[in-house]
């Protein structure tokens, strides 16, 4: 019997969990480490933080739908990975330390025969001083109980604009080194859609600020759409969108400092700036969880195993390299740990070789270029694929994983909603393929301009309803679940 | 030669300069004699039919090429200009422009440079960049201005985004309308539809919709959820339209009657 062991319990490791277990059936093992108790479908936090939804609805208890499908579910997180076992264990095994608050503290050694590890993003907001609900300046949308209390601010300042008092929003990123520009994208229009609604949208001052080179780039080096006719970048799109709904932009900006009620940045060119704010909801930048990793000899191996900024490394090419030579093919396509075969990471646990959009610093060096994002469906994709490539090794149908799931080779999609209707609903769909720009089979943009297409035709509020409940349907492995894509 | 819309070519994304090499000065230098030749401040590389972000700008009597341009920054309060473009020959259009910008480039050896422009040379930038990023003026104009000026100049379509579900659905959309002027009709005068088979009818081109559009979709490896929710919606909503006409068309003889 051979036993799968995955970390984290999030988009990509539920995904990898339960399909794993589902083509493994009872003859094999699936365990879950993850320490909180319920899985949250994180891209409906944005209606959390508007007061749309509520928490519940985001969320579901994981151990009932665990041992249904006879995954073993531990909640607690892990601490250390020893891919060589110890002088005790002949197996690789990870330490985990119980959250679960009847064993909360105590210590376990769970050995495995595969590791998937999908422990997602630490929300780095320490990176920034003063950044974060922690800190209490800023707001976050990054977990269901972040953004019920962004909702709970966002209400308290309409509650003051209805009495005549003036609000400053300010959404974005809050570093120069973010990722998810896309959430605090859908957040600004969310809560300008809301103030709309409570009729103060006169009353507010809305800004966006993020370390995007351009307004549109999305971490991706913008993202295509038909305008009028022919494909335009996001840029132009963003542009007209903003300047539409009266929502002015700072982009190129590293957030240096948040103190109450206003942050100081640097921008592309080395200048500086101040911004105040009633409001403002900072996406923080992201870096690995702080796994340790040990060889058998108990030497520490972290740096072996994991990129600087935590992230682990996997079948990718590290080596550091000026955008000019950038290829599709450093980035990864099975996941595997380039020193432990039987260690995987997926999701946004991988560390990624480079950025995607184009890398810039400011004459002072400060970094300003996003993070590379892996939003949901690469995520979820890559998972699947991971859990398929390791069911085929231990059912002996393979002897090395043989499904690819490479960024280089995977579109994304994004649908914004610029106005409702049902028939003539103005939505546009924002999309590229490869995410990834493969500057050698598509010479210019990286992209394929053919591959650029509007999937839309209904207004895009109601794809994303739809998509909630498709997900959250999946996710609990209701009737059918296996044949919702990812 | 200078191209003009509608010519194609226009209306793409440039992409990245990724190589500073002896092509690229040479593609400046052109760029430079063109915009020389044609009395022009500024010029875009995709002016030329060249896909790469390259825009020379005219600063003190000398062209400077900016390699990868970016407007990073602006200040000031968004004013409307009055606008035309070589590109768009006889035409002015009014767009939404801010009098300040900051541009992030790199020269032709790709060392990052800045440039801050106002007034005149801060427009000419923001419809140069926009130029590159596939972005013509009229991109710029609200719906209803930009539907204004393709009736008035010409409208070519050069994104190939059709899909046959699309046709499809609209083939679908005029039989219901016919369905409901029908409908309508029948209130005045005295004729019977035949509900139940139009009712069967249209689903049965529903259900086709949602195979086909289940089977075209498969074809990409784009975002299958999405699509997924789209063809969900979309027949959730259709079919509503179906049973509403059909139900009216049931109740409608009672109505009569009354
Ligand atoms: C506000 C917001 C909106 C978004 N909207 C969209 C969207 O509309 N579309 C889209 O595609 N993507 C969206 N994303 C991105 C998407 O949520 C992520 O891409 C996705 O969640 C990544 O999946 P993951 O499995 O890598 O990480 P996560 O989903 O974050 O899961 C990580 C898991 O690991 C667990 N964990 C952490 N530390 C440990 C440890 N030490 N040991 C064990 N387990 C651990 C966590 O508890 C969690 O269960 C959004 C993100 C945010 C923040």
């Amino acid at each position: 019997m051979a036993r799968i062991v995955v970390l984290g319990a999030g988009v990509s490791g539920h995904t990898a969990a339960t399909f794993a277990k589902h083509w493994l059936g009872k003859k094999h093992e699936v365990v879950v480490v993850s320490p909180n108790s319920k899985w949250n479908w994180i891209p409906s936090n944005i209606w959390v933080g508007v007061g749309q939804m509520t928490p519940d609805d985001v969320t579901f208890r994981l151990a009932p739908v665990y041992e249904k499908a006879g995954i073993d579910f531990k909640q607690a997180k892990a601490i250390s990975i020893h891919p060589e076992g110890d002088k005790e264990h002949k197996k690789p095994f990870v330490t985990i330390e119980y959250t679960d608050p009847n064993k909360v503290g105590a210590v376990e050694k769970v050995e495995y025969d595969y590791l998937i590890n999908a422990t997602g993003p630490k929300l780095n907001f320490q990176a920034t001083p003063g950044l974060g609900p922690d800190a209490g300046n800023s707001l976050s949308v990054c977990t269901y109980l972040h953004a019920a209390e962004a909702n709970h601010h966002l209400q308290n300042a309409i509650e003051r604009m209805k009495k005549g008092e003036k609000q400053k929003f300010l959404v974005g990123t809050g570093h120069g080194l973010c990722t998810c520009q896309g959430a605090a994208f859908e957040y600004i229009f969310n809560i300008e859609h809301e103030l709309n609604k409570a009729g103060v949208r006169d009353k507010a001052e809305i800004k966006w600020i993020s370390n995007e080179q351009f307004l549109g780039d999305f971490g991706v080096a913008g993202v295509h759409l038909k305008w009028g006719g022919h494909i335009v970048s996001s840029k132009v799109m963003m542009e007209s969108l903003f300047t539409e709904k009266g929502v002015d932009w700072i982009t190129g900006a590293h957030v240096k400092e948040v103190q109450k009620g206003k942050l100081q940045y640097e921008l592309l060119d080395g200048s500086e700036g101040e911004e105040d704010f009633d409001f403002a909801m900072l996406i923080p930048p992201f870096s690995g969880v702080g796994l340790k990793a040990f060889d058998k000899e108990g030497n520490d191996i972290t740096s072996k195993v994991f990129a600087p900024n935590g992230f682990m490394k996997v079948d990718a090419d590290y080596t550091q390299k000026p955008f000019e030579e950038w290829k599709a093919s450093d980035w990864p396509k099975i996941y595997q740990n380039p020193d432990y075969k039987n260690m995987y990471a997926v999701g946004i646990a991988f560390a990624p070789p480079h950025p995607i959009s184009k890398p810039a610093k400011s004459p002072n060096g400060t970094p300003i270029t996003p993070a590379p994002p892996r939003t949901g469906m690469p995520s979820a994709i890559i998972g699947k694929a991971v859990a398929r490539n390791i069911v085929e090794m231990i059912e002996g149908e393979s002897d090395r994983p043989r499904h690819t799931a490479s960024m280089a080779e995977m579109g994304a999609a994004c649908v914004a909603s610029t106005g409702k209707g049902l028939f003539d609903g103005s939505a546009v769909a924002l999309t590229v393929y490869p995410v990834v720009p493969d500057y050698e089979r598509y010479p210019g943009t990286g992209r394929d301009p053919e591959y650029t297409f509007g999937e839309v035709g209904l207004a895009a509020h109601w794809i994303k309803h739809i998509l909630h409940h498709m997900f959250m349907w999946k996710a609990k492995l209701r009737f059918g679940w296996t044949l919702i894509p990812e | 030669m200078i191209l003009k819309y509608p010519d194609p070519t226009l209306l793409q994304i440039s992409g990245y300069v990724r190589h500073f090499d002896d092509e690229l000065k040479e593609l400046v230098n052109t760029l430079i004699a063109t915009a020389k030749e044609h009395n022009l401040k500024a010029l875009a590389a995709i002016q030329i039919g060249i896909p790469k972000r390259v825009v020379v700008l005219e600063k003190g009597g000398n062209f400077i090429p900016l390699i990868n341009p970016t407007i990073f920054a602006h200040s000031g309060k968004l004013f409307l200009s009055k606008e035309r473009d070589e590109s768009l020959p006889n035409v002015e259009v009014e767009v939404k422009r801010f009098p300040i910008v900051k541009v992030m480039y790199q020269d032709l050896e790709g060392k990052e440079e800045f440039l801050k422009a106002q007034g005149e040379e801060a427009v000419l930038l923001q419809r140069k960049i926009d130029m590159v990023f596939g972005g013509m003026l009229f991109d710029k104009l609200s719906q209803k201005e930009r539907k204004k000026f393709f009736k008035e100049y010409g409208f070519i379509d050069t994104c190939p985004t059709y899909f046959v579900k699309d046709r499809i659905l609209a083939f679908l959309r005029i039989g219901l309308t016919l369905h409901a002027l029908a409908l309508l009709l029948s209130f005045f005068i005295s004729f019977s539809l035949p509900s139940l088979t139009l009712f069967l009818l249209e689903s049965f081109i529903l259900l086709f919709y949602a195979f086909y559009a289940r089977y075209e979709t498969k074809k990409y490896k784009n975002c299958t959820s999405c699509q997924n929710a789209n063809i969900i919606g979309t027949v959730g909503i259709y079919f509503a339209v179906i049973l509403g006409l059909f139900l009216l068309g049931e109740v409608s003889p009672i109505f009569e009657k009354v």
